[in-house]
């Protein structure tokens, strides 16, 4: 009867749900059950499994097809590529360059709900910053942290000035912040750290370093793997 | 894990001490990758527990079979506690554990191995399951997608997703112990 409550929290637990009480029991359980421990393995692979589980036909001579795909889709983007640079003229370039910057940087902002901070007096300031920030006014946010002691360095605090940051356009403010999460590990907002600081380099149109930042958290064990891999594909679609 | 165990340990039988490694080297990697984020040395931690639980062994500090689990457990939190508390770093752990049980190899290895298995074995049995089977797990495990997302997708219900995802992990492990691989 207990395995069988424990299998059910199973992939929460690897999604990152499970609340932290849960969590420390659920791990205790698996230290001692194998069934619980196996389960978990497999499931933990298949998340890392990529399911081409079909073999990749390739056309070959006598396949009838004139031109292969892959050539009509080179020739045809080498000829747009050159109409582009003709028409487009150095501008025309930067202007599309933004276009697209702004394209694969869109973001949703995540959810913020008021917790409490570790100083009462530093509290307020905070309330009045999450409201801020739920009422979508995110000038309000940084004017309301920065009443907010040095001493309060909270990753929670800092996530929130990063986001905000970001939605105020401010991409080296937020990175700065998302840096200091990154730091000191914080475990409750490393990987979102990771994730918008990521978009905060799209922005400022440094898509190697964004693009090595979202391979990284692919690679990892992390509730936002899908949304990383989501950026990968929309960087690699823009190119 | 054998009855005796611990009388085992404690008379510093190598088969013994062999024993607690492999049933517990994975789970202790598995616990700190959940727990710690970045690049942290983890292999390093999970050897530190392991050196602390043999050492606990010869303290005697272990009273029952029963209890083995949950101790070692209590020393992963105290070592995560410290990993980020304190940051205490674990240095060498690789050549303290080896001088607690001489027959230590090299885990990393190991472990890359046995992951690299697992993963092997796991296609073929997946080229198996219905090709539904296959979409609602690719779905659910690969995509991150909820039950409820994928019965709208699939057009079903979420009952019919739910059971259909338990067969097939059901299928999966009995195929893989079948199989051997766990």
């Amino acid at each position: 009867m207990r395995c069988y409550r424990f299998e059910k929290q199973i992939d929460a637990y690897l999604r990152g749900e499970l609340p932290e009480k849960q969590q420390e029991a659920f791990e205790c359980h698996y230290f001692s059950c194998k069934k619980c421990f196996d389960q978990l393995r497999i499931r933990r692979s298949l998340m890392q499994t990529n399911f081409d589980l079909t073999a990749v036909h390739l056309p070959g001579k006598d396949s009838g097809d004139a031109f292969p795909l892959r050539t009509i889709r080179k020739s045809g983007l080498v000829a747009a590529s050159l109409i582009l640079l003709v028409g487009a003229g150095f501008f025309g370039l930067r202007w599309h360059r933004n276009l697209v910057i702004e394209r694969i940087s869109v973001f949703d902002p995540p959810t913020i709900m008021i917790t409490e901070t570790r100083s009462p007096g530093d509290n307020v300031y905070y309330i009045r910053a999450v409201k801020a920030y739920q009422k979508e006014n995110y000038d309000g946010v940084l004017q309301n942290l920065a009443d907010i002691s040095a001493e309060e360095n909270s990753p929670k605090i800092l996530f929130l000035e990063g986001i905000s940051r970001l939605m105020v356009h401010d991409s080296s403010g937020a990175i700065e912040a998302f840096n200091r999460i990154i730091e000191v590990m914080a475990p409750s907002y490393f990987d979102e750290a990771l994730y918008y600081k990521g978009i905060a380099l799209l922005r400022q149109g440094r898509i190697r370093e964004a693009r090595e930042l979202f391979v990284r958290l692919e690679g990892m064990f992390s509730p936002l793997r899908t949304q990383a891999r989501q950026k990968l594909d929309t960087i690699k679609n823009n190119r | 894990m054998s009855e005796l165990l611990l009388k085992r340990l404690e008379a510093d039988e190598p088969s013994a001490q062999k024993e607690i490694m492999q049933s517990f080297q994975n789970r202790l990697y598995f616990y700190f990758c959940m727990r710690i984020k970045g690049d942290a040395p983890k292999e390093d931690l999970v050897q530190e527990v392991l050196a602390c639980f043999f050492d606990s062994i010869r303290q005697k500090k272990i009273h029952s079979d029963q209890v083995i689990a949950p101790y070692i457990f209590g020393i992963a939190k105290r070592v995560l506690y410290n990993f980020y508390y304190q940051s205490s770093k674990s240095n060498n752990m690789q050549q303290k554990l080896q001088q607690i049980h001489s027959g230590v190899q090299d885990f990393e290895e190991d472990r890359n191995q046995e992951t690299q298995n697992l993963m092997e074995g796991l296609a073929p049995i997946l080229r198996k399951l219905a090709p539904i089977d296959q979409k609602i797990l690719q779905r659910f495990y690969f995509n991150q997608e909820s039950i409820g997302e994928i019965a709208a997708a699939l057009n079903r219900q979420r009952h019919y997703i739910s059971v259909r995802k338990d067969r097939a992990l059901k299928r999966i492990r009995n195929e893989m112990k079948k199989h051997q691989l766990l």
